[in-house]
């Protein structure tokens, strides 16, 4: 159900990591691929804004990556098939591992570090899995390429999200629970 | 800026440009299928012609071609990504085999009308999606999301992430200016401090972004949104015999490569795990 | 007929054990304009967002007693049938637009609320006129002056022609011009359409001219409650608040007007002191301290043009002596901050030159700099980056490769010096906007630059909390730092700083010790709409030259 909060949290998360992204392509480009980035700094709020506040986060991170691809590839299908579906796809991963796990995005307790150990990686993977198979699809890349660009993703954004959003986790959740947004109630 | 132009989401257009007077559906209409039919397309030739119909389009439409220019540099280094994935790492059979490498890959004359397939592919969903954005503006995203059937909501809601980067990327330039003022160096140094001296902005970055969410969901919740009745639109877009024919042309080119692609006759054989 | 019904109300918000709002007891009537003042933290935004009904939606706090708004029981009314009454118009207007052009941010809520087509474009076009914006309503709202973005966010809310109009602090970031365009609109549209307005507002020289009623709000009750005259008649009961009160009203608290209906303007107070012109006179004390040294920064036919093409600085020529208190006033948009980040070096001069201790910053970075010049941003939430308070003030000297030591006894020194000690492992976020600002000062001051720039010091802050922030910049100036703020604060100004240098569109209009600029420069201070502070002009008038403080005044008895 589409309300207030949930559209606020959509284009607050959008709007935070639309610069992030452009920063990101800039910042650490990867030769010979258009507007990735080997260090997608804007995976490191979305994955815990969409901890902190479920799906409609996620959607954020899918709008900003979009538009950020878009803006340097073209508003392509295939970067909205390719990027902005994957940047989807990630941190909803993280959050379903993380509500099977029973764990709390605080990192307060081991269980909780130990959802976020594995959640990043593996969400991680599913997304430079979908990535790679679109680039796949569109003859952007080769069948033996194939693993190298999802393993090269896979350590890439499971860094940018350690780095970026493990502090963030670790210093906010805290100030976060006080929101009515916040998804996890004991 | 001259009083004549008009903003949109990729460039400034003179406003007696016809595409500004388009109906929204006709723009993701297009974009729609700009986007299909190259994807469909496997067959260079047909791609090659469908490439050109679409730069004729930008003089026809008074688009100036330095827009496409800006498209240029992603190109390249698209066209540099597949040549060296396409060179060194792909095993297409073909009837002349030019070179093979030593770890079992080869290139044969059919790489090569592979690699251009892909390269024109990429070009026409570029070129046609950016003639789109090109006249696009906000209220078209509006409009062309709601005369699509999606919700308000959609579309607001892009509209709204845009609104709220700019407002972002002024915060992100002052705590990084505020960061240069505490004597970091973010200029320099290697890859590790810097990654984490940007984890270290991501704090207020992100309180802010906490802050403005609860401020923005009470400026939603007190205008009205999301609507709980029927909206009213301001704006109105009549549907005009040009639009008509547009979204004919558009419709006729989606079913027409359908249509051959079923029979065969735009498929490349093999396309895509060769 | 009540517009708004309060008994017995309390709030509390979620996972918050104190109460926010406790026992409030309030009527507004029909066609009344109230004005909320109180220290901050007393709850006045909080009272705003209920009697909207949006904390209600958005919140869901806890809460007991009744809240009515024209007889409708705000906890259990719709939002929909509730802004078909209330508007809400809050402090940052940035974060209140959501489209891209001026027309469509005043059609939003109307286009929800599905009204037909024709009347949408009748009331926007309205209010557009009402508000005096109707020439930008195809500009981006983002692309506006402060007051121009807080009257669009007026517009707003009038096109939906609420009863009611609640105006939260909507003008704390404007200059006094831009301040006094809002507060006519409100007085007009009261007039016009029998408007109820509350409107809550730090300053209350200004409050006073407009509203009809004033409550003072303190931890989350009613303190006091009245017409303007007569709750400003007791300033001794009021100053334990630490709410900034009319200095109209202290001067005829120091001449012995303690009871009943003050006057509250210049011109009043003109007539009853008139009769005792002979006994009031100003001291001989004349500026705060100016001392001439040598300079510390100096611009020297500087210009600065931004990439779209705006000058921002014209040919600026001004000295920063060393161990001055200068403050830089000027309008919205009148070049102070472009002129305070060329002293930082994070902007170079397009022509001329900047100097900084006789660094010339065209060829010197930021960093080398920060060791010499500190600027205190006006948000405070653009600075902290960490997650104590320790850790926060430590990361320049770590940055400076300081020995842990030499960090541990700065880190005392300065938490001591803002008054931030005890709080050493709080979480930054955690802290009040005054905590806030003062430990975002304390970060710059760690460093122990020799010329700190402080951007808007006292905004949205009571009277106490920039008191105290001023406090502390008067004491570090004493120990020889040069400081230079920029406010919009006149009475801090004549209040604090030894020498006022005057910016319009990027010109220096006036520059001197506050006594000469404002005796000397009163028109040209009223052209660009930088009022004097009525202490001053009352003064001016009775003894023949301002009078900044009350300590200055004498009264002969």
């Amino acid at each position: 159900m589409v309300d207030a909060r949930r559209i606020a949290v959509t284009a607050v998360t959008a709007g935070l990591c639309l610069p992030l992204a452009l920063f990101a392509i800039v910042l650490v480009p990867i030769p010979g691929l258009p507007a990735a980035s080997g260090f997608w700094i804007p995976a490191g709020f979305y994955f815990p804004l969409t901890l902190w506040f479920g799906v409609w986060g996620a959607l954020g991170g899918h709008i900003a990556t979009f538009l950020a691809m878009g803006y340097f590839q073209g508003f392509t299908l295939h970067v909205w098939l390719d990027g902005a579906i994957g940047d989807f796809i990630a941190p909803i991963t993280a959050l379903l591992i993380f509500k099977l796990m029973g764990a709390r995005p605080d990192l307060d307790q081991k269980k909780n570090r130990n959802a976020w150990l594995i959640a990043v990686p593996v969400a991680s993977l599913v997304c430079g899995l979908w990535v790679h198979t679109v680039n796949l699809l569109f003859g952007v890349i080769t069948p033996p390429f194939w693993w190298v660009g999802v393993t090269t993703y896979f350590i890439g954004d499971s860094l940018a999200v350690f780095i970026v959003g493990t502090p963030l986790l670790r210093s906010l959740t805290k100030f976060v629970k006080q929101s009515p947004m916040y998804i996890w109630r004991d | 800026m001259s009083k004549s132009k008009v903003k949109t989401f990729l460039a400034y257009l003179d406003s007696s440009n016809p595409l500004l007077r388009l109906h929204p559906f006709v723009k993701v209409l297009a974009l729609l299928v700009f986007n299909l039919v190259a994807w469909l397309v496997e067959a260079p030739y047909p791609l090659l012609a469908y490439l050109l119909a679409l730069v004729f389009l930008y003089p026809f439409l008074r688009v100036s071609m330095r827009n496409l220019i800006r498209a240029l540099p992603y190109l390249l280094l698209v066209a540099q990504a597949v040549t060296l994935g396409y060179l060194v790492g792909s095993k297409i059979p073909g009837s002349v085999v030019y070179f093979s490498l030593p770890w079992g890959t080869y290139v044969s004359d059919r790489t090569l009308m592979f690699m251009a397939s892909v390269m024109l592919r990429i070009s026409c969903m570029v070129l046609g999606s950016t003639l789109v954005f090109i006249s696009l503006r906000d209220v078209d995203l509006v409009y062309g999301f709601k005369s699509v059937g999606l919700p308000f909501a959609a579309a607001f809601t892009v509209n709204l992430s845009m609104r709220f980067s700019m407002l972002f990327m002024e915060d992100y330039a002052r705590i990084r200016d505020a960061m240069v003022l505490k004597g970091a160096h973010l200029d320099s140094g290697g890859l590790v401090e810097r990654a984490r001296l940007t984890s270290l902005m991501g704090v207020p970055l992100m309180v802010l972004a906490l802050k403005r969410m609860q401020d923005l969901s009470y400026v939603l919740e007190l205008r009205g949104f999301p609507p709980k009745g029927k909206r009213t639109y301001v704006y109105e877009f009549v549907w005009r015999p040009v639009d008509a024919i547009a979204a004919a042309i558009l419709l006729i080119l989606l079913f027409s490569t359908v249509a051959l692609r079923l029979t065969g006759f735009l498929s490349f054989p093999g396309w895509p795990f060769l | 007929m009540k517009a708004v019904e309060i008994r017995d109300f309390w709030w509390r918000y979620p996972s918050r054990r104190e109460w926010t709002l406790k026992g409030i007891d309030l009527n507004v009537q029909e066609r009344e304009i109230l004005g909320i003042i109180g220290p901050s933290s007393a709850g006045k935004t909080t009272l705003c967002l209920c009697i909207s009904g949006v904390a209600f939606r958005i919140t869901r706090g806890e809460h007991k007693g009744v809240l009515k708004v024209f007889g409708l029981e705000v906890p259990s009314t719709s939002i929909t049938e509730l802004s078909q009454h209330v508007s809400l118009v809050l402090q940052d207007p940035d974060v209140q637009f959501v489209t891209m052009r001026v027309f469509d941010e005043v059609a939003f809520a109307l286009e929800n609320s599905g009204l037909p087509r024709d009347e949408i474009l009748e009331r926007v076009r309205e209010a557009l006129e009402f508000t005096g914006m109707m020439e930008y309503a195809n500009k981006p709202p983002h692309e506006l002056s402060g007051g121009q973005k807080q009257r669009v966010a007026l517009a707003a809310a009038i096109a939906r022609r609420p009863s009611l109009l609640i105006v939260d602090e909507a003008t704390s970031d404007l200059d006094p011009v831009g301040k006094r365009e809002v507060f006519e609109v409100v007085e007009r549209l009261r007039d016009a359409y029998r408007l109820t307005a509350i409107i809550v507002d730090h300053n209350s020289d200004d409050l006073t001219k407009f509203a009809d009623r004033i409550i003072v709000l303190n931890e989350g009750k009613v303190a006091r409650e009245g017409d303007p005259r007569s709750v400003f008649s007791k300033v001794e009961e009021l100053t334990p608040f630490g709410i900034r009160i009319p200095q109209v009203a202290m001067l005829l608290a120091k001449a012995g007007f303690v009871d009943g209906a003050i006057p509250l303007t210049v011109d009043e107070a003109l007539k009853v002191l008139r009769p005792l012109e002979h006994r009031i006179a100003v001291s001989e004390s004349l500026d705060n301290g100016a001392e001439v040294r040598l300079p510390s920064a100096q611009f020297v036919d500087t210009w600065y043009e931004y990439e779209d093409g705006t000058i921002a600085i014209r040919g600026l020529n001004l000295k920063i002596m060393e161990g001055d208190f200068m403050a830089v006033v000027g309008p919205n948009g009148s070049g102070k901050t472009t002129m305070a980040k060329l002293l930082t070096g994070l902007l170079k001069p397009s022509r001329g030159i900047v100097l900084v201790e006789g660094l010339d910053t065209r060829n010197t970075s930021p960093s080398k700099l920060a060791t010499i010049v500190g600027y205190v941003f006006q948000n405070p939430d653009h600075q902290l980056v960490c997650d104590t308070v320790r850790e926060e003030v430590s990361l320049p000297l770590k940055f400076l490769r300081l020995n842990s030591e030499e960090i541990e006894k700065r880190v005392e020194w300065v938490l001591e010096a803002v008054g931030l000690k005890g709080l050493e492992d709080e979480a930054p976020y955690f802290l009040s906007k005054g905590e806030r600002q003062r430990l975002a000062l304390a970060t710059v001051l760690v460093v122990k630059p020799r010329l700190l720039i402080v951007d808007e010091p006292t905004t949205g802050q009571d009277e106490r909390g920039s008191r105290r922030v001023m406090d502390v910049l008067t004491e570090l100036n004493k120990t020889g730092v040069t400081v230079v703020i920029i406010t919009h604060d006149m009475r801090l100004v004549c209040e604090y700083a030894k020498r006022v240098a005057v910016l319009n569109r990027g010109q220096l209009i006036a520059e001197g010790p506050p006594k000469t600029v404002f005796s000397k420069h009163l028109d040209d201070l009223d052209k660009i709409g930088l009022d004097a502070p009525p202490l001053a002009k009352i003064m001016s008038k009775l003894a023949g030259r301002p009078a900044f403080t009350l300590n200055e005044v004498i009264i002969h008895r």
